[in-house]
């Protein structure tokens, strides 16, 4: 009984909060709804469900092992991102409207997580998606435009799921998402479902308003965007796609080479980016890629697809821990004008998401690898390549970037504390979604991500000297190519050979710094990178 | 059952008794007009409550008066009756509430109300119809009933558009004369019965149904506003938000759907209809005016003219759900009667509270009027959504279950594009006001700001019935599937239709 009143509460409850909230002065009541969440992740028996007849056409809401999954780290995220909101000093995420549109966000975010029925997934689909127009929205234009043509994408996603659902509706004769595993899926359907979901997994060609987004909106809202709301794509496709029918066999093979593509568009664009939340957004595209690729390897492997789903969820949910940590970090770093506390956070992150051994990333990594029989060992060691590249690109940009974001004025407590909140999910990012203990040691890996981060530094040598040619894609790339390809000047700005100290802790820098740091980061790195393949050397294994 | 078998008669009398006292109330006296008013709405609502019983438990029958050999007057309340006399009732308990407050300290209360409840009268009258001729007799009624009201305010522009309205109404009123007529010469007289009767009459020429089809159609589709006969619609708005708000949602766009809907089913029966091939004649139109009217709602800067080519669209789905045989679009074109009421009421509502409060009377004056107006702006923002389709919201059910019926038919490949430039056309012409009103900064006066006074944003009278009505908008989508629910006596509809 317990159980089936947290289970309603686990959606209703940010939905009737987002009521509230314009009515009450003080916004601290919004974290209640994700400790329910994260009770209802926590308390509720696995495949507890509940059938409400009456609601829409007839709901039925299930806590099977995936939604339990999503649903608590969705949660935790969605906590702790309630915290910043709370004690935001952002002038856009402190009003009413915000953060009503967050909680209905949180609301459908959840009601897709627990739906077990297609009306249910599609209605929080639906409202998460749509809401999440409030918060990205910013009175710049460049926000405007960005905010647009994310609704834009969203409303053609949604419709395009709706055709799917009719025609599944159509075929199977039931909402339930059990009876869709009975039997083939209609091709149309399934060519729709790629479609709406893969603009919320920002398949190539379906991408551009992510960038644009991510580097417009409030880094608060982008951190919700990038982490459960994007993973809500791939929990679509998980319900609506049952592994097993003969024609997606073929539909697989298309999702491999599509997500292949996005890896390497991403990857390739994420480095010619020269702002920190645009390297992020690209580098998202390129993880989605991945996802996308092992989605369809699922899909046309359907005796392997329970391992390898299992595998991609934890994947997934690692992805989502850490890119939400980064963006959060992100937005606390252009706060405080680069604390190197924070910087510090923010390579633990990265180097999590690299997948350094112990790492819940070079997990993750294993138990695909193992998943799917090593048949995608190339892909998955070209992404991690990617993403060292990458990661490295982003953590030497926030070096050199100056900060221009709206520094809190005086000392604020509550800011403080709320920060505590965040240094307190980095544990959680770097081993999410596995238990400390059950993460083996990868040796292999290590050396892969020496080189990646080798050939960084090279090519950032000879990149510099011919950083005029460097061809430099505004986020929302394709969007703008019918516009203005822009030939700026360089992603990497030249360095200063001057600094020395290796060892020394990076400080942050005052003012514009033309200069890029010191040796140190590399250095630190590569310290540790050296000091791990000794160990590993020593570790009998 | 005496009581549920005169329940018809009560019902009708319930609005034309109290309509027709009110002409004679003097003009100051207003205590005693709303008593009339409300005691007129409450009777009726609760005589309908009983309806609702009687009929789900077929407990009603039939009430005829004799007026010449072979011409009979017939009373007869089915499920497809009680939808739409509930749907008048409860939206005419919350109008009059909203006239009441808008038409404060205004010239010619008593001649209003006075025809106000008259429309209302023909409306649940042609509800009630049992047979063709009853049901021209109300249709024409209504016309002239609704003609005062759309010139209420008597200057040149309202006089002209109440002329037009006249002008089409009128010429549709003929054509359908003519065609019912012609029936009743060559099939004698027709009472209105599930699953019709034309299909059981084999003796009669299938080209001559089909011109009677035609004539009864485009003498329905001017009130229906279905393409080209829409016209009258936008010239229509001049009139008084809550007649607007009536005529749109309830009397005179939906006695031309209402009607369409009882000959395709219950004259000809849906089957027959399809099988003369009539249906996607029909539909084909209906398709179209969706489109059509939403293309041209796009454009509209001035709100109510926007909001007019949108109900043209909208009342279109309810044609739509008629012309795809198959009861699941049955459910879709039924239920959507009741969902497009609800929700283009609100939004009638809600244009006439900016325009009373604020003066504002165009789309590009409502900027942060979200935060000036909230819970006004809020009830608009549902049913827009609404008229989106998305869910929750009742839109997205009627939606549903026209693209359901549209598969379950083999007609897919033509009607969910429609539905899905429509949603997309919808959001395109919805959405900027959403974003207007909530989004951009206030201005900072607007046109004609009236000083507030009292606790809301507007007096209760005017705030009240578009959230009420929104609220209706959001329980009727997001418990569909409640027992009495639009969506369960659609269904039942359905079922005995088929």
């Amino acid at each position: 009984m317990f159980a089936d009143y947290l289970l309603i509460a686990t959606p209703l409850l940010p939905l009737l909060l987002a009521l509230l909230i314009p009515m009450l002065r003080s916004a601290h009541i919004m974290i209640l709804a994700p400790v329910t969440a994260l009770l209802a992740a926590l308390l509720i028996p696995v495949n507890s469900s509940i059938y409400l007849p009456w609601l829409l056409t007839g709901v039925y809401w299930k806590l099977d092992s995936i939604s339990q999954l999503f649903l608590f780290f969705s949660a935790l995220i969605w906590l702790v991102t309630s915290l910043y909101v709370i004690y935001a000093h952002d002038d856009q995420v402190k009003r009413s409207i915000y953060r009503c549109l967050f909680m209905l966000a949180m609301a459908g975010n959840m009601l897709l997580i627990v739906a077990a029925d297609m009306t249910s997934f599609y209605l929080g689909f639906a409202m998460m998606g749509l809401s999440a127009y409030g918060i990205i929205l910013r009175p710049s234009q460049r926000a405007r435009r960005a905010a647009r043509i994310y609704l834009g994408f969203t409303l053609v996603g949604e419709l395009a799921l709706f055709i799917a659902m009719l025609i599944l509706f159509s075929s199977s004769d039931s909402i339930l998402f059990t009876d869709l595993q009975q039997q083939a899926i209609p091709d149309l359907a399934v060519a729709f479902l790629l479609l709406g979901f893969g603009i919320k997994l920002a398949l190539p060609g379906l991408h551009p308003w992510l960038p644009l987004t991510y580097t417009a909106a409030p880094l608060i809202s982008v951190a919700v965007l990038s982490g459960p709301m994007m993973k809500a794509g791939l929990l679509g496709w998980i319900r609506f796609l049952p592994s097993g029918a003969e024609n997606l066999q073929t539909w697989g093979g298309v999702l491999i080479w599509l997500g292949v593509a996005g890896l390497l568009l991403g990857s390739i664009l994420a480095l010619m980016q020269y702002r920190a939340s645009a390297i992020l957004a690209y580098s998202s595209i390129a993880k989605m890629g991945l996802v996308s690729s092992l989605f369809g390897y699922s899909l046309a492997h359907p005796e392997q697809a329970e391992l390898v789903i299992a595998a991609l969820v934890l994947f997934a949910m690692h992805h989502l821990l850490v890119k939400s940590a980064l963006f959060i970090g992100l937005d606390d770093y252009q706060q405080r004008r680069g604390q190197s506390r924070i910087f510090f956070g923010l390579v633990v992150l990265s180097l999590s998401l690299i997948g350094l051994p112990f790492s819940g990333g070079s997990a993750a990594k294993s138990a695909l690898d193992l998943a799917t029989d090593g048949d995608l060992g190339l892909l998955l060691m070209l992404s991690g390549f990617a993403t060292a590249l990458m990661m490295m690109h982003f953590l030497t940009t926030l070096r050199t970037q100056t900060m221009t974001g709206n520094h809190i004025p005086g000392h604020s407590v509550s800011r403080m504390n709320v920060n505590l909140a965040w240094w307190l999910l980095l544990p959680i990012a770097w081993f999410g979604p596995f238990m400390p203990g059950s993460i083996l040691f990868e040796a292999k890996s290590l050396l892969l991500i020496a080189i990646a981060i080798a050939l960084f530094f090279y090519i950032r040598q000879g990149w510099s000297r011919a950083s005029t040619l460097a061809l430099v894609f505004q986020p929302g790339d394709i969007y703008h190519l019918f516009k203005n390809v822009r030939l700026t000047n360089p992603v990497l700005v030249k360095r200063d050979h001057s600094s020395s100290a290796l060892f020394t802790w990076p400080q942050p820098r005052p003012g514009k710094s033309s200069s890029s740091p010191s040796l140190t980061i590399p250095g630190l790195l590569w310290f540790a990178v050296l000091t791990l393949l000794i160990i590993s050397l020593l570790v009998p294994s | 059952m005496d009581i549920f078998d005169s329940l018809p008669l009560l019902i009708l009398l319930s609005s034309l008794l109290p309509g027709l006292a009110i002409f004679l109330v003097r003009e100051e006296s207003h205590v005693l007009r709303t008593s009339l008013n409300l005691f007129g709405a409450l009777t009726k609502l609760g005589l309908v409550g009983l309806m609702i019983w009687g009929v789900f438990h077929e407990w009603v029958s039939d009430m005829r008066w004799q007026i010449a050999p072979g011409l009979e007057l017939v009373l007869h309340a089915d499920a497809l009756s009680v939808v739409f006399v509930t749907l008048s009732t409860v939206l005419w308990l919350v109008t009059t509430i909203y006239a009441i407050g808008y038409l404060e300290h205004s010239p010619h209360r008593s001649r209003f109300f006075g025809f106000f409840s008259l429309c209302v009268t023909a409306t649940v009258g042609l509800a009630l119809a049992g047979n063709l001729f009853t049901f021209v007799i109300f249709y024409e009624l209504l016309t002239l009933a609704t003609y005062p009201l759309v010139a209420h305010k008597g200057t040149p522009e309202a006089v002209r558009g109440a002329r037009i309205y006249l002008t089409y109404t009128l010429g549709g009123g003929v054509l359908l004369l003519i065609g019912v007529v012609w029936l009743h010469t060559i099939a004698g007289p027709i009472d209105f019965q599930e699953r019709g009767v034309l299909s059981d009459l084999t003796h009669l020429d299938p080209w001559t149904l089909r011109w009677i089809f035609l004539f009864m159609i485009i003498g329905l589709g001017v009130k229906a506003a279905l393409f080209p006969l829409h016209g009258w619609l936008p010239q229509a708005m001049v009139a008084p938000a809550p007649v607007s708000a009536l005529l749109h949602a309830v009397a005179v766009v939906k006695a031309g759907a209402f009607g369409i809907i009882r000959v395709v089913y219950d004259v000809f029966g849906v089957e027959y209809a399809d099988a003369l091939g009539l249906l996607p004649f029909l539909g084909a139109i209906a398709a179209f005016t969706i489109v059509y009217g939403s293309v041209k709602a796009l454009s509209q800067d001035h709100l109510k003219r926007r909001l007019a080519y949108s109900t043209i669209s909208q009342v279109s789905y309810i044609a739509l759900g008629t012309a795809i045989l198959g009861p699941l679009a049955t459910i879709g074109g039924i239920v959507h009667l009741v969902h497009q009421g609800v929700m283009k009421i609100t939004l009638f509502f809600a244009a006439g509270n900016y325009a009373e409060t604020l003066g504002i009377h165009h789309v590009s004056e409502m900027d942060g009027v979200g935060r000036r107006m909230p819970a006004t702006t809020l009830a608009f923002s549902i049913a827009a959504l609404g008229m989106i389709g998305i869910p929750p919201i009742a839109g997205f059910i009627s939606k549903w279950y026209l693209g359901l019926g549209a598969l379950q038919a083999g007609a897919g490949l033509w009607v969910i594009p429609v539905l899905v430039a429509s949603s997309l056309l919808n959001a395109a012409y919805f959405l900027p006001i959403l974003y207007r009103a909530w989004f951009k900064p206030a201005v900072v006066k607007w046109p004609a700001e009236k000083p507030r006074s009292g606790r809301w944003e507007i007096s209760g009278a005017l705030m009240w019935p578009p959230v009420i009505t929104a609220v209706l908008a959001l329980l009727f989508g997001l418990f569909a599937g409640a027992p009495f629910s639009p969506l369960e006596w659609a269904t039942l509809i359905a079922t005995r239709e088929y």
